[in-house]
C-alpha cells in the first residue's frame, strides 16, 4: 500500500479509484468495510446477506466512483447510505416473499441495540451512543425502528402504536436533535 | 398524487432513513430537486443518519478477496479510466506577444505533475469553499470523473492562486484558491492561448469563486489578467497566473 494513499483523503481515494487504482479501493475497504458490513448485518441479522451487501457496496464504488459527491458528505456516509438502502430493499423483499411481515416485525423490532458489541472505534461509537441515548425515548425508538428495523414510518407507527404523523414528526425532530447532540460531542456527519 | 410542500417536508426525516414507500420517495426526490430549502434540510439528515450506522467492527474474512474477484481489471475490460496526468512544461514562445511582463510570468509557468498526494490539500480546500452549489457539484463531478486533468495556474512568485479542472468532455472549471479581491473598477479576465492568439474565456469579476468554460481544440494555455471592469478584447495587462493545457 503506497504511503500517500494511507494518508490520502477520501476524495483522493475516489479519484484514484476512478483511475482503476486497486490500492485506493483497498484503502477505502480498510477504512470503511467494517462499518459497512456492520450496518448491513444490523439491519439484515444475517451474516451471509450482510457480506453480499458489503461486497456490492465496494464493487459499486469501483464501477461508479463518480456517484460520490464530496459536497454531500463523506465517503463513509456514502457507503453506509448505500449499504443501508440495499439492506432495507433486501429485507423488505424478503418480508414480502415470506408473507410474514407482521409476525416478523413484532419479533425483530429492535427497541434497543448494542453498539458496543462490535466496537471498532470506541470513541466514535461511544459518542454516537451517547448522542442517541440523549434523545427522548419516543424519538429514539422511532429512529431505531426505522433505521435498524428497516420499517417504513407507517410500519413503525403500527409497531409503536402511534399515529403515522406523530412518527414522521418524531423521526424528523429526532434527527435534528441527534445532529445537535453529535455536533456538541464534536462529531459531524461529513466527518464520519 | 401531488403532495403539498408541508407534507413532503414532513417526510424528509423518514426519507433519510429509507423509511418511506417507493411512491413517497419519488415525491420527495422530485420536490427537493426544486426546493432548495428542503434540499438543504434533507442533506442535513442524510449526513446525520449514517452516524447511526457507525457501529465499527471488522470486515469478515474473505470479503476483500471476493470484492477483488468481482471487479474489472483495466487490462481485461479494455476500458480506460485515465488519470490526473503528469505533464511537463510546454513551449512558452507564444506568450511573447504578451510583452515583457507576460514573459516574466510565462517563465514561471509550469504545469505541475499532479500527484495524488499533492492534490489532496486542493480538494479538501474545495470542499470548504462556499460557491454556487450547481457549479461546485459539476466541478466535483468532473474531478471524480475519469479522464480529467488538473492545471494549476502559477504566478511569477511561484504561488498557484487558482487551478482549472478540465473534464474529458472539454468542460472546465476555474477554481479560485487565493486570488486577492481586486479594487473597484477592476476585474479578473480569463484567457486561452489558441493557436498563438489570446482568446477571452470570460470576465470573472473582482472576486471570482468558481467559473465554468469550455476548452476548445487548439487551446494550449489558460491565463488570468486583471483588467478594467467590463473586460477588454485583448489582454493588455500583465499575466497574473497561467498554466499549460495538454491534449488539446
Amino acid at each position: 500500500m503506497p504511503a500517500d494513499l494511507r494518508n490520502a483523503s477520501d476524495t483522493i481515494l475516489v479519484l484514484a479509484i476512478g483511475r482503476w487504482n486497486q490500492d485506493a479501493l483497498a484503502e477505502a475497504f480498510r477504512r470503511h468495510a467494517g462499518s459497512v458490513f456492520a450496518v448491513a448485518k444490523q439491519v439484515l441479522r444475517d451474516e451471509g446477506a450482510a457480506r453480499e451487501v458489503a461486497h456490492d457496496a465496494f464493487v459499486w464504488l469501483w464501477h461508479e466512483p463518480d456517484r460520490f459527491d464530496p459536497a454531500r458528505g463523506s465517503l463513509r456516509a456514502f457507503l453506509l447510505n448505500f449499504a443501508h438502502s440495499r439492506a432495507i430493499d433486501r429485507l423488505r423483499s424478503d418480508r414480502r416473499r415470506t408473507k410474514r411481515e407482521e409476525e416478523e416485525a413484532r419479533a425483530a423490532a429492535p427497541m434497543t441495540y448494542d453498539l458496543e458489541r462490535e466496537v471498532w472505534d470506541l470513541t466514535l461509537v461511544t459518542k454516537v451512543r451517547s448522542a442517541v441515548d440523549e434523545l427522548p425515548d419516543d424519538e429514539r425508538k422511532a429512529i431505531e425502528c426505522a433505521y435498524f428495523g428497516g420499517y417504513t414510518y407507517r410500519e413503525t407507527a403500527t409497531l409503536l402504536g402511534q399515529p403515522e404523523g406523530t412518527v414522521k414528526s418524531r423521526i424528523r425532530s429526532g434527527l435534528r436533535r441527534l445532529q445537535t447532540n453529535l455536533t456538541a460531542a464534536g462529531l459531524q456527519g461529513v466527518e464520519l | 398524487m401531488t403532495e403539498s410542500h408541508d407534507e413532503i417536508t414532513s417526510l424528509l426525516g423518514a426519507y433519510a432513513l429509507d423509511a418511506v414507500e417507493v411512491e413517497e420517495a419519488t415525491q420527495v426526490e422530485l420536490h427537493v430537486g426544486q426546493c432548495p430549502r428542503c434540499n438543504a434540510e434533507l442533506l442535513e439528515y442524510q449526513t446525520t443518519a449514517p452516524m447511526l450506522g457507525s457501529l465499527g467492527g471488522e470486515a469478515p474474512d474473505g470479503l476483500w478477496e471476493a470484492v477483488l474477484a468481482s471487479i474489472d481489471q483495466p487490462s481485461s475490460s479494455g476500458m480506460q479510466r485515465s488519470v490526473l496526468r503528469a505533464t511537463r512544461p510546454t513551449s512558452r514562445r507564444r506568450l511573447y506577444a504578451f510583452g515583457a511582463a507576460a514573459v516574466a510570468v510565462a517563465a514561471a509557468v509550469v504545469l505541475l505533475a499532479v500527484s495524488v498526494a499533492g492534490l489532496e490539500g486542493r480538494v479538501n480546500h474545495l470542499q470548504g469553499e462556499s460557491v454556487a452549489q450547481a457549479l461546485r457539484r459539476a466541478e466535483s463531478s468532473a474531478l471524480a470523473r475519469p479522464g480529467h486533468t488538473v492545471v494549476y495556474l502559477r504566478a511569477a512568485t511561484g504561488a498557484t492562486p487558482a487551478h482549472v479542472v478540465v473534464a474529458n468532455n472539454g468542460s472546465a472549471y476555474l477554481v479560485n484558491d487565493s486570488l486577492p479581491k481586486l479594487s473597484a473598477g477592476r476585474t479578473y479576465q480569463l484567457w486561452a492561448l489558441s493557436r498563438g492568439t489570446p482568446v477571452s474565456l470570460g470576465v470573472l469579476g473582482r472576486e471570482p469563486t468558481l467559473t465554468s468554460f469550455e476548452v476548445q481544440r487548439g487551446m494550449t494555455m489558460v491565463m488570468l489578467t486583471a483588467e478594467p471592469s467590463g473586460g477588454v478584447p485583448q489582454p493588455d495587462s500583465p499575466v497574473i497566473a497561467s498554466g499549460a493545457l495538454t491534449n488539446t
